[in-house]
Formats: C-alpha cells, sequence, structure tokens
C-alpha cells in the first residue's frame, strides 16, 4: 500500500445531529492514515453512533469528510456505498433468511449492486467471508433460528463482505463471548492491515481497543476529549475526566494494557 | 470453528482493482492446501441451492394448484357443467350449444380468471406493503385503500355521476379508482409532513378506514330505496363484475408493475435487514418506498374499482407465503400473489357452494373462511 500524505480519512469541522438537535458541533480528526485501526470510545450518549452513521453518509452531516483527497459526499450513492461499509449497531432482525442470504443481499443490493457482483460469484464471495469470521457452519442457519451474538457476526459480515475502502462498525463485539471478541478483532486488524482499508469500530472495552487498535479516539458530549496510540491517550486521569470513575491503568505481565475500575464517581 | 488458511494472492485481483485506487478485502476461495476449507464451501453452497431448488418448486407447485383452483372455479356454478362441455366451448365454441357457450364465455371464465388475477394483485400489494413500511398489518385494505373506493363508488351510484362522459358499467369503477389511488397520494404526502412517515402511514390509513366507512354509512343513509341494494352489494366485493374488459385492463397493468417489483426485490430484502443496512449497502430507501407505494397503490386501486373491496387476501396471503419461502423478496413476491390468487379462487368456488343456487359475495367468503384460517395460523406459529 502506498502510504502518501493524501492517503486515509480526513474527517475536517463535521457536524451533525437529529432534527434540530445538534449531537456533534465542528469536529476534526487527525488524519486516519490506511492500514490503520481507530477504536472509538467514549461513555454512552457521547455520539459514536451518530457520528459514524454520518460518516457512513446515513445522517445529514456538514462538513468535510475526504479519503485520500477526495470528498466522500459529494460522491454519487452507488460509488460511496461502494467505499463505504457500515455495521450499525442494532442487530439485524431475527427474520427467515439464511446468514449466507443475507450476505448475498448486502453484495447483489443497491444501486452499485451490478459492479459488486461482477467481481467474482456473490455466493461464493459471501461463503469466504463467513469463513473469514469463523461462522461459515451458520451459512445455511436462518437469522431468525441464531442467537444474538451469532446474529451479530452475520451483521459484521454483511458489511465486510462488500469489500469497502471505509470499515464503520458499530459494537461489533457487543454480543460477543471472549473468544470471538478476540477473533473478530483480529480478523478485523488483518483484513485493514492486509488490504490497507480505513478501519474505525466503536467499543466499550477499553483493554480490547488497547490490544487491537492502532489509536483510540475519545469522544463525550459530541467533542474529541482525545487522540492517540493506546498506551498515550489511555490514562487514570483521561478515565475519570470521560467516564466519571475511579480506575487504574496497569500493564499486566504479559504487557497488555488493563482497566481495574474501582468505583464509579 | 474453522478458520480458513491464510489468504494467498488470487487471480481475481487484477480486474478487481480496476476502480481506482480502492483496495478490496480478498481472500483465497478456493484455497490450494488441505481441501477441507474448500470442501466445506461446497457443501455449504449445495445447501444454498437446494434452498433455491425447494422454493422453485414450491412456485411450480403452486403454478399448478392455481390452475387446478381456477379449473374447479370454472365448472362449479348453479347450471351443472362438466369438464367435457367446458372443454368443447373453450376449443370449439360452434360446436356446444349456445347456452354453455354462453355461461362459459361470459360468466364461468371471466369470473375464474378475475379471481385469480385479483387474488394475485392483493397478494403482491400486500407484501410490499408490508415490507417497505416494515409492518406486518399493512395491506390494501388495512391503509385504506378499499374504504376510499367504496365512497368514490357510492358516490357514483347515488348521484348518477359519470366523469369523462363515461357510461355507467364504467363510471362506477372509474370513480371507485380514483377515490382509492387519491386516498393513497394523500396519505403519502400527510406522512411525508410528519417526522415519523412508516408508521404514520399506517396510522393514517386506518383512520382513513373509519372516516370512509362513515361517509359510506352516510350515503347508504340519504340514498334512495331503488339504488341502496346496489350500493350494499358494491360494498361487499364481488367478482361478478367480471368483464374482458376490465381484466384486460387489470391484466396489463399487472404485467406492466410485475417486473418492477422483481427488479426492486434484493433492495427490499435487504430492507428487511433494517433501514441503515440498506441505506450502507446503497440502496436508495426513500425512492424504493415511494416507487413501491405508488406501484402497488394502482394496481390494488384498479382491481378493488373492478370488484369492490376484498379484505385479508392482501394481508393473509403474504403471512402464508412468508411462512413457505422466507422473506428473499425473488420468491416472496411471486409466491405472495400466487397464494392470494389460489386463496381467492377457491374463496370463488366456495361461493358458490355455501349456499345452492347463490352465489355469495367472495368478499364475506374471504373474511368467514379467512378470519379463522388466519387465526389458526397465528396461534400455530407462536407456539
Ligand atoms: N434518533 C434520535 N433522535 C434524537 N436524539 C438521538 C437519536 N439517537 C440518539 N440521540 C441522542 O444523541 C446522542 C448521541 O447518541 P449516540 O447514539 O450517538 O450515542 P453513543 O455514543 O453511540 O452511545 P452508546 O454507547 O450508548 O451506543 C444521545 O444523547 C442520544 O440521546
Ligand atoms: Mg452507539
Amino acid at each position: 500500500m502506498d502510504q502518501d500524505i493524501s492517503s486515509g480519512l480526513v474527517v475536517e469541522g463535521v457536524s451533525l445531529g437529529y432534527g434540530r438537535t445538534p449531537i456533534i458541533r465542528d469536529l476534526t480528526l487527525p488524519a486516519l492514515r490506511r492500514g490503520t485501526l481507530t477504536a472509538l470510545i467514549g461513555p454512552n450518549g457521547a455520539g459514536k453512533s451518530t457520528l459514524l452513521r454520518g460518516l457512513a453518509g446515513l445522517g445529514n452531516l456538514t462538513g468535510s469528510v475526504r479519503l485520500d483527497g477526495e470528498e466522500l459526499h459529494r460522491l454519487p450513492r452507488a460509488e460511496r456505498a461502494m467505499l463505504l461499509g457500515f455495521m450499525p449497531q442494532s442487530l439485524p432482525p431475527p427474520i427467515s433468511l439464511s446468514v449466507l442470504e443475507s450476505v448475498v443481499g448486502s453484495l447483489r443490493a443497491g444501486t452499485g449492486a451490478s459492479s459488486h457482483s461482477r467481481a467474482g460469484d456473490p455466493v461464493r464471495r459471501a461463503y469466504a467471508t463467513l469463513a473469514d469470521i469463523g461462522i461459515a457452519e451458520l451459512a445455511n442457519r436462518e437469522l431468525s433460528a441464531l442467537s444474538g451474538g451469532q446474529r451479530q457476526l452475520a451483521s459484521l459480515a454483511q458489511a465486510v463482505a462488500r469489500r469497502p475502502a471505509v470499515l464503520m462498525l458499530d459494537e461489533p463485539t457487543s454480543a460477543l463471548d471472549l473468544r470471538h471478541q478476540t477473533v473478530v478483532m483480529r480478523e478485523v486488524a488483518r483484513l485493514t492491515r492486509e488490504h490497507g482499508l480505513v478501519t474505525i469500530v466503536v467499543m466499550h472495552d477499553i483493554a480490547l481497543a488497547a490490544r487491537h487498535a492502532d489509536q483510540i479516539a475519545v469522544l463525550r458530549g459530541g467533542a474529541l476529549r482525545a487522540f492517540g496510540i493506546p498506551r498515550e491517550a489511555i490514562t487514570a486521569r483521561l478515565l475519570a475526566d470521560v467516564y466519571d470513575i475511579d480506575a487504574r491503568v496497569e500493564t499486566c505481565s504479559r504487557g497488555s494494557l488493563q482497566i481495574i475500575v474501582d468505583h464509579a464517581l | 470453528m474453522r478458520r480458513s488458511p491464510e489468504p494467498k494472492p488470487d487471480p481475481m485481483s487484477a480486474s478487481d482493482l480496476s476502480s481506482a485506487n480502492r483496495p478490496s478485502i480478498r481472500r483465497s476461495e478456493a484455497p490450494s492446501s488441505g481441501g477441507s476449507a474448500a470442501v466445506d464451501m461446497d457443501v455449504a453452497i449445495a445447501g444454498h441451492r437446494r434452498r433455491m431448488v425447494r422454493r422453485v418448486v414450491l412456485l411450480v407447485a403452486f403454478t399448478l394448484a392455481m390452475l387446478a383452483a381456477g379449473l374447479a372455479d370454472v365448472v362449479t356454478g348453479p347450471s351443472g357443467l362438466t369438464l367435457h362441455d367446458l372443454w368443447r366451448a373453450v376449443l370449439a365454441p360452434g360446436e356446444v350449444d349456445r347456452t354453455t357457450a354462453v355461461i362459459v364465455w361470459t360468466v364461468r371464465l371471466p369470473y375464474a380468471v378475475m379471481a385469480l388475477l385479483v387474488g394475485a394483485v392483493l397478494g403482491l400489494s400486500g407484501v410490499e406493503m408490508q415490507t417497505i413500511l416494515d409492518n406486518p398489518l399493512a395491506s390494501p385494505f388495512t391503509l385504506g385503500l378499499s374504504s376510499a373506493a367504496a365512497v368514490g363508488a357510492s358516490l357514483a351510484i347515488v348521484f348518477h355521476l359519470a366523469p369523462f362522459g363515461l357510461p355507467e358499467s364504467w363510471a362506477v369503477p372509474t370513480l371507485a379508482f380514483l377515490f382509492a389511488f387519491g386516498s393513497v397520494l394523500l396519505l403519502q404526502a400527510m406522512a411525508r409532513l410528519a417526522p415519523a412517515g412508516r408508521e404514520t402511514l399506517v396510522l393514517l390509513g386506518i383512520a382513513l378506514v373509519f372516516s370512509c366507512h362513515a361517509l359510506v354509512a352516510l350515503l347508504q343513509l340519504i340514498a334512495p330505496e331503488d339504488v341502496l341494494q346496489q350500493l350494499v352489494f358494491w360494498t361487499l366485493g364481488s367478482v361478478t363484475r367480471a368483464t374482458w374488459e376490465k381484466i384486460g385492463v387489470l391484466a396489463a397493468i399487472f404485467a406492466l408493475v410485475m417486473p418492477f417489483s422483481m427488479a426492486a426485490a434484493w433492495s427490499m430484502t435487504v430492507l428487511r435487514l433494517g433501514e441503515d443496512r440498506a441505506l450502507s449497502f446503497g440502496v436508495d430507501v426513500r425512492r424504493l418506498r415511494y416507487a413501491s407505494l405508488i406501484r402497488v397503490s394502482l394496481i390494488s386501486s384498479i382491481a378493488v374499482a373492478f370488484v369492490g373491496p376484498i379484505g385479508f387476501i392482501g394481508l393473509v396471503g403474504p403471512h402464508i407465503a412468508r411462512m413457505l419461502v422466507g422473506e428473499d423478496q425473488r420468491f416472496l413476491l411471486p409466491t405472495s400473489a400466487m397464494v392470494g390468487a389460489l386463496l381467492l379462487s377457491l374463496a370463488s368456488v366456495a361461493s358458490k357452494a355455501i349456499m345452492p343456487g347463490i352465489i355469495v359475495p367472495v368478499g364475506i367468503v374471504t373474511a368467514l373462511v379467512g378470519v379463522p384460517a388466519f387465526v389458526l395460523l397465528i396461534l400455530r406459529q407462536r407456539r
């Protein structure tokens, strides 16, 4: 991947909200380079989902969002959808559609569909994605017959299968067991590095974020409170500040960052 | 839990990256080492194909069942008619006696064809409305379309209105259509003003049902004795109003609409996964909703204008179809249309069997037979 200066995602002076209620005001992020994974953390109601939806083109966002120098929100819907992959925070409903069918749907639907399905047999591609995130055996199970965590994995597959350049995942591991949390984050990190994606993952588990993210962005009240590599951004002071908790940030014997919450302030 | 082997450069990459600087997520699809992953893939894809084949078989079965029901509909009736008579009347009308030919060509066949056609229209309209409004209660009936049509028809009957100088047999359906289609446009415009569009539309539709019922009751109250029966009869819904011209109009519009619905099948399938997902896949959800609503309102308004209000088919047909083939709209849309056609055709057969010598309006039959069937279905599903 060529890593010239203009390559990556630039978010500048972005504002958005719901109706007349502003949630995010004039937010600017340091450039997110290709091939890096950014964890977006912050307390409930901080505006993480709002920001991610906006970046994905689902909100009434104003400001500038550029990928490799190209203004994303000026692109036609189809082209933009080809570049952006978005996994919403809500789980897909338990309907009678198989996991494989739902992923094939993500490849065949929409106006950019023809170019997606041109790149090989959609069914095979959909299956390969399921295999990648370790749910190949769920391929022909219906969403209505899955557990919550399994549906979350299916939802991830729908976003990833489209091979976007920017991958935005809203709490992809919130319903997953310990093993799947690690598997999913490792797989997302691998895709990010191998294919030079710009990946933004919203999550609440700071230790997990610190383990897999190249940088962490901390949001509260719609404003950016900290940004940097995990080891520098995550401090006890920040946690007290942003989450109103009394917590220790420690390094475990294997070297990974651990958060121990003593009590809520 | 299996992990697929590490990726290797795959031959697709060259063409794949043609679109500018967009890198893609690529995985080896058929790893050469350790064929077990490849075998898994073949097994899974075979399973997927079997699901498809099962649905295609179901579609074929329904086509045959529809034909059988239609045939049964043609041969049942007050004046006895054998399959043999029918056969001769259709293939060689000159060789049968005049009464048989008239019965077959002006009564039995048009009624039977109209029942199938209207059933299909209601089944398709119902399923699309339920999908785009994300509401299992949506149907041409519950959105107030049938009730608005009844107001239009009642006005035409009571005041002998003849728009565009049409003969009476066309004036009533024309006014019914204008009211039905107009009501949907009105609902759509009102729902646009409200912030939460989807639920508003269904709520406004139900409100419309009540107002229309009141209006129809009012018209019945002031109607002169001689048209009262005609009025009441119209609101019952019956295929006995079928003529070949009406069948031609409805069939033509249906044939025009169905391909658009099928073209939107994938978009509607992913809409079922949630609006945000569909949007992120590049579906223009607003346009999808609007186009679909206009499309199905158009055909169901025409259907209702020709045969009067027929409840239940548009509500139950989609539910039965969903149980049979699931949410893949490529199969759900045609299956729902076929279930609707089959149901209304069977109801038409039943309408002649309930009271010997009398054709009970099919609208009554669908409600009488449909309600218990629906309740049973729901109870079974919950268990
Ligand atoms: N549809 C909506 N209409 C109005 N306000 C909303 C809507 N959705 C969210 N909000 C408000 O916007 C703010 C940010 O919400 P958002 O969903 O972005 O939070 P979040 O950071 O994702 O929180 P969580 O960690 O709980 O998912 C909250 O104060 C919330 O109440
Ligand atoms: Mg959120």
